[in-house]
């Protein structure tokens, strides 16, 4: 065989070392082909907040911009608290909400949600500062 | 046709990788450190310029396999994205797979500037994983619709009321597109059977046109449903992998039973 027509017909000089890395390629494809379903389930979910004031008063405020476009209904119930709870947390670093806080107020942020439906029927809340119930 | 699927493959990696609006981390990974990170590099005007310079060259046809495999690592954290993940790592895997064809095959820089005979493109295994790629996509979809929750069309109505990119508002029971109006657990079976038909259908000779032209309706019917970005024009250029001349390995100068990518 000559060194033009290998050239030609194998990508790394020999059939051996085209076919590790063809095959580990083709591992790569098929481990991580789960990543590539789309619109095959759902989380409905929808977010209320309450401002509790230090004297006990509660009040409904409206659902921030930042939380509010959040695209998470492609994710399972647990990544979706996950990563609402990681959100949550960034919300409350600084900004009115820190400032609120420190005067005695806490936060309660209600999520309902349901899986593969629009029921709504199981719900989490979570605290700021934080505890979890 | 070679060329093609690279000028194909490099405008729609361009037009996934050209924005970062709204990218989110998983909270599994949201941490100070790796946000830092993205701030500090990855979302930086001078990262974007490098990833979209690569990404011309290799479009051009220009060093693409040494561009490409520059290109895997350096689009790989913009991958990470949790809205648009699926569309970016398909991306990904095909150009991880496409890389190992000839820079100068079909239409490129290199081609324009030869002189003599376009040699073949390279062997087949690049090609075939991408096609096994492009049977993956379908039929890891098919499999996760097959369930009870999806044939009903269950998701597929919360989907219609939740997502703002469904074009179609399927909660009365009923979706309406091209004049029709189907049961939703019709359109939600009809789409998962359409999909398993693709997966399997493709790798017949003798009915790849027939399924290539069912995928186009099934994509074009998709489209007038949810806007995808360009997740339907990606699925139909694959289609073009397909159809790919192979050069069986009967020439004196090459191996028995090896088969090369027809230059083009």
């Amino acid at each position: 065989m000559s060194d033009v027509s290998e050239r030609l017909v194998f990508v790394l000089g020999n059939r051996r070392r085209d076919l590790l890395v063809a095959a580990s390629i083709l591992a790569f494809l098929l481990a991580g082909s789960f990543i590539m379903r789309v619109y095959y389930r759902i989380t409905v979910y929808e977010v209320e907040v309450v401002q509790v004031a230090a004297d006990g008063s509660r009040t409904a405020i409206p659902t921030p911009e930042q939380i509010a476009k959040l695209r998470l209904w492609h994710l399972t119930p647990p990544e979706l608290l996950d990563t609402l709870e990681s959100q949550l947390k960034l919300l409350h670093q600084d900004g009115p909400y820190q400032r609120s806080i420190s005067d005695g107020s806490r936060f309660e942020w209600t999520v309902r949600y349901s899986y593969n439906s629009l029921d709504l029927d199981e719900s989490r809340v979570f605290q700021f500062p934080e505890s979890r119930h | 046709m070679v060329g093609a699927v690279r000028i194909g493959l490099a405008l729609l990696l361009m037009y996934s990788f050209s924005s970062h609006e709204g990218w989110m981390l998983s909270g599994r990974l949201d941490y100070p450190v790796i946000r830092n990170l993205y701030e500090m590099i990855f979302f930086t005007d001078a990262y974007w310029w490098f990833y979209m310079g690569l990404l011309i060259l290799f479009g051009a046809g220009i060093g693409s396999r040494v561009v490409g495999l520059l290109l895997l690592p350096a689009l790989a954290p913009l991958a990470l994205h949790l809205s648009a993940i699926a569309g970016r790592y398909t991306m990904l895997c095909l150009l991880l797979a496409f890389v190992w064809l000839r820079s100068d095959s079909g239409v490129s820089v290199a081609g324009l500037l030869r002189t003599g005979p376009a040699p073949p493109a390279g062997p087949m295994w690049p090609i075939r994983l991408m096609q096994i790629q492009v049977s993956l996509i379908y039929a890891v979809n098919a499999l996760a619709k097959s369930s009870p929750a999806y044939l009903s069309g269950d998701v597929l109505m919360a989907l219609s009321i939740m997502l703002p990119n469904f074009l179609i508002d399927a909660s009365d029971g009923w979706v309406r597109v091209w004049g029709m109006a189907l049961p939703v657990w019709l359109a939600a079976s009809a789409s998962t059977l359409t999909e398993w038909a693709l997966a399997v259908g493709l790798w017949f000779r003798r009915w790849r046109w027939a399924f290539a032209v069912l995928g186009i309706l099934f994509h074009m019917i998709l489209k007038s449903i949810v806007q995808i970005g360009g997740l339907d024009h990606l699925s139909m250029i694959l289609y073009l992998l397909f159809f790919i001349p192979f050069e069986r390995g009967d020439r004196a100068a090459q191996p028995k039973n090896s088969s090369t990518v027809a230059a083009g």
